[in-house]
């Protein structure tokens, strides 16, 4: 029988952070962008816990996850924040369209 | 009631009250509740300053106190973010629109209790969180201090790799977390052995990477630089380096042996790789892009990029017990960024004082016979360049010496100490290519024709007071190191007599103090 | 050692969910509380808008891909920040239970004096960003 251990949740974590920066590399709108920050951040979340529930049997894992996501949701809205500021300057938040900048 | 961490923590308080006080008064209607963000956020950060002066450094032993560390390291932090966080508010005195003024000097003292409290994490999520505290208010500079469809788009990119690299170190974090199984970080005794250290150090490294703009990690800087206001692109010189720099020595001390003053750091082989070829990479490339660039905030940026190069220099010789202050490469790192932070805010605030075209100065053009029209201006940007150049006798000269004597003299076994001899030579060189563009904006300003009629914005007191604290402060270390140096060498004494790891109110009793979550567990228990 | 932790967390799992059974039954009563006490004491008028399906005035049927008021963005953020915040009660809750029914202070030395107050200080910058946004008109809509 199949037991789900450490690795199981380690390698979900794994993924869901791979897929995340697929995300961030491939998405040209920024609500999408952020999307895969937070899938980043949550695999940081899950492997916090699992360390948690299986190496330390205490709770400071579960503690820093909330952390981390109370600092994604600040991350978010201040996303919301810039987004809407570009928005009102470009008319759009396809992040290809800021190019007035390079060199 | 435990009064001490109130007492403890009252620099940060002041300067976090001020933040609020700031926020809230910039609401007000009135002319005077407006403009009285700037005096409060001037006057929280001078009596943060002489609080922290008045406890001085840490008492005999480091004290650790809910998840902070009142060493002599956060000691050194918070002065010099301190200083340097009050020349940052003069010299953004007169950027910001009347109805954003309380925004903009509230979060430049968020950010600066950010770093200090940076200084002082002793737990990762601490340390994750005040580094993000640094960050977070700097997204915000960049995009609300200018009008300017640039500056949107500076914060969005700038926005999206910030974050990108606070997921990288929690993510990171979380490796070390799962390794030590604490997040304490003096308790975490971690074997460079481990492959979870392995991945976990180097995550976390890319992550500070970000915020220290560290190749490959840097391409952000240069947009950044160039589309923020000229004041908010000094800041962003300082404050996030300082927060990166302070959590990468936090993190190469969680390996440390108790011989580490003798031995030199203990990082797996693939860390001290990763970062060696970082630090190379970084003043390499920024030395040789800051050639190509026409725009001298870009120059400048790319001159913020090798800077960070040459400080991982110094933070990799580490620190060496015997030989004096030539050869501790910690502090000379600490004392290196220091001093460029106030080199690069000057250089940034003689942008923002001078117009041309009717728009703050940026091209190259634009400062064309700036020696002839406004003499002192020019005279000052000289004195920052010459000083980010390593000329004597200003700070930016000693920073250097510091920096490549650390490097050279190092001594350490085998390849280890010939790789950072050869670190220091890629340096040494870059430190010549670099010249390269230094003086093309002094003999910019001295020996060309003007195009563009450069002249200093009246009515800028701030400003023009600010630069004077920034040339005055490069002259005096230039002149006279050793008290700077003094002040750099306090962790490093910290370092020689080793304190017996003791929490604060439980040193006396014999049994190990209880964690918070074992009460916790305990409590749910019965 | 580490099996005494591990004992103590796997003790942490609720032993019944009759608190929870409770607390569901409550905020279902409350629900309907609030139903009924709107259906008997809101005032009752009728008309073209008011019996559309949102009262805001936003047209119920339309193209998918229609543009929202900006404002709607704003007031996503501020709920998201408040709902977010208040996560951090849940912790300090059973440590302030523990400081102030055993008497014992925190290691550290933080009673319940300290954690009260630590929590007071959490509610006024909270509540300072609520003035914040208050003062700046976010609520105002139009």
């Amino acid at each position: 029988m199949l037991t789900i251990g450490l690795t199981h949740y380690l390698i979900l974590a794994a993924f869901m952070f791979c897929c995340g920066l697929y995300v961030m590399t491939i998405k040209r709108n920024a609500v999408g962008i952020l999307i895969g920050v937070e899938l980043i951040l949550n695999a940081a979340s899950l492997n916090l816990v699992a360390f948690s529930r299986y190496k330390t049997g205490l709770l400071d894992g579960q503690i820093v996850a909330l952390f981390v996501i109370v600092l994604a949701a600040a991350e978010a809205a201040i996303a919301i924040a810039i987004f809407v500021n570009y928005y009102n300057n470009l008319a759009t938040i396809d992040v290809d369209r800021g190019d007035s900048l390079n060199g | 009631m435990n009064g001490d961490l109130f007492t403890l923590l009252a620099p940060e308080l002041i300067v976090i009250g001020g933040a609020v006080l700031a926020l809230l008064l910039g609401l007000g209607a009135s002319p005077g509740a407006r403009s009285a963000p700037r005096a409060l956020a001037l006057l929280s950060v001078f009596a943060a300053f002489l609080v922290t002066w008045y406890y001085g450094p840490s008492p005999a032993k480091p004290l650790e106190l809910a998840g902070m560390r009142f060493d002599s390291l956060a000691y050194y932090i918070r002065l010099i973010a301190l200083s340097v966080g009050a020349l940052v508010l003069l010299v953004h005195w007169h950027l910001p629109h009347p109805a954003e003024r309380g925004d903009v000097f509230a979060m430049i003292l968020f950010s600066l209790a950010g770093i200090m409290l940076t200084s002082l994490a002793n737990d990762l999520v601490l340390l994750f969180l005040t580094i993000e505290l640094v960050s977070i208010p700097t997204y915000i500079l960049v995009s609300i201090g200018r009008s300017d469809i640039r500056a949107q788009e500076a914060g969005l990119k700038y926005f999206f790799l910030g974050t990108l690299s606070a997921a990288l170190l929690v993510y990171g974090f979380s490796f070390l977390y799962g390794a030590a199984g604490t997040t304490n970080l003096s308790r975490m005794q971690l074997s460079p052995a481990g492959g979870f250290v392995t991945i976990g150090l180097l995550l976390a490294f890319a992550g500070v990477a970000f915020k220290i703009a560290a190749a490959p990690f840097h391409v952000y800087a240069a947009d950044v630089y160039q589309g923020a206001a000229a004041p908010v692109t000094g800041l962003l010189g300082f404050f996030p380096k300082v927060a990166g720099f302070v959590a990468l020595i936090k993190l190469l001390f969680l390996m440390q042996p108790s011989d580490l003053l003798t031995a030199g750091w203990n990082m797996p082989g693939a860390a001290f790789v990763f970062l060696w070829v970082v630090a190379a990479a970084t003043m390499t490339l920024g030395n040789v892009l800051g050639l190509m660039q026409t725009n001298v905030k870009r120059m400048l940026a790319y001159s913020s990029i090798a800077h960070s190069g040459y400080m991982l220099v110094a933070l990799l010789a580490g620190p060496v017990a015997s030989g004096g202050p030539l050869r501790d490469g910690l502090s000379a790192m600490l004392f290196y960024i220091v001093v460029y932070g106030i080199m690069n805010l000057g250089a940034f605030a003689v942008l923002a004082l001078i117009q041309a075209r009717g728009r703050p100065a940026e091209e190259l053009d634009d400062l064309a016979g700036l020696g002839r029209r406004e003499p002192l201006a020019a005279l000052a940007l000289a004195i920052c360049v010459f000083s980010l150049m390593g000329l004597p006798p200003t700070a930016g000269f000693f920073a250097k010496v510091y920096v490549f004597s650390a490097a050279i003299s190092n001594g350490a076994a085998g390849w280890h100490g010939l790789s950072l001899i050869v670190l220091a030579v890629i340096g040494l060189i870059n430190s010549a290519i670099a010249a390269g563009y230094y003086l093309r904006i002094v003999a910019t300003c001295y020996l060309r024709e003007p195009v563009a009629e450069p002249i200093a914005e009246p009515r800028t007191a701030g400003i023009r007071l600010g630069l004077l604290g920034c040339c005055i402060a490069i002259l005096v270390i230039g002149v006279w190191p050793g008290g700077l140096l003094y002040m750099s060498r306090l962790p490093f004494y910290d370092l020689s007599a080793p304190p017996a790891v003791a929490t604060h109110s439980n040193a006396q009793s014999p049994e190990p103090a209880e964690t918070t979550e074992q009460v916790y567990a305990k409590e749910m228990n019965s | 050692m580490q099996e005494v932790v591990l004992a103590q967390a796997v003790s942490l799992a609720p032993r019944s969910y009759a608190p929870i059974l409770v607390l569901i039954l409550l905020v279902m009563a409350l629900v309907a509380g609030i139903l009924i006490l709107t259906h008997v004491l809101g005032p009752k008028r009728h008309g073209r808008v008011k019996d559309d399906t949102y009262e805001a005035g936003m047209p119920p049927v339309g193209d998918a891909r229609r543009r929202f008021k900006v404002q709607f963005y704003i007031v996503a953020m501020l709920f998201l920040l408040f709902d977010v915040e208040v996560v951090f009660m849940w912790p300090w809750a059973p440590l302030f239970h523990h400081t102030s029914v055993t008497g014992q202070a925190l290691p550290g030395g933080f009673d319940k004096t300290f954690l009260l107050v630590e929590m007071a200080v959490f509610l006024a910058i909270l509540l300072v960003g609520y003035v914040y946004a208050w003062k700046k008109g976010v609520f105002r809509w139009n």
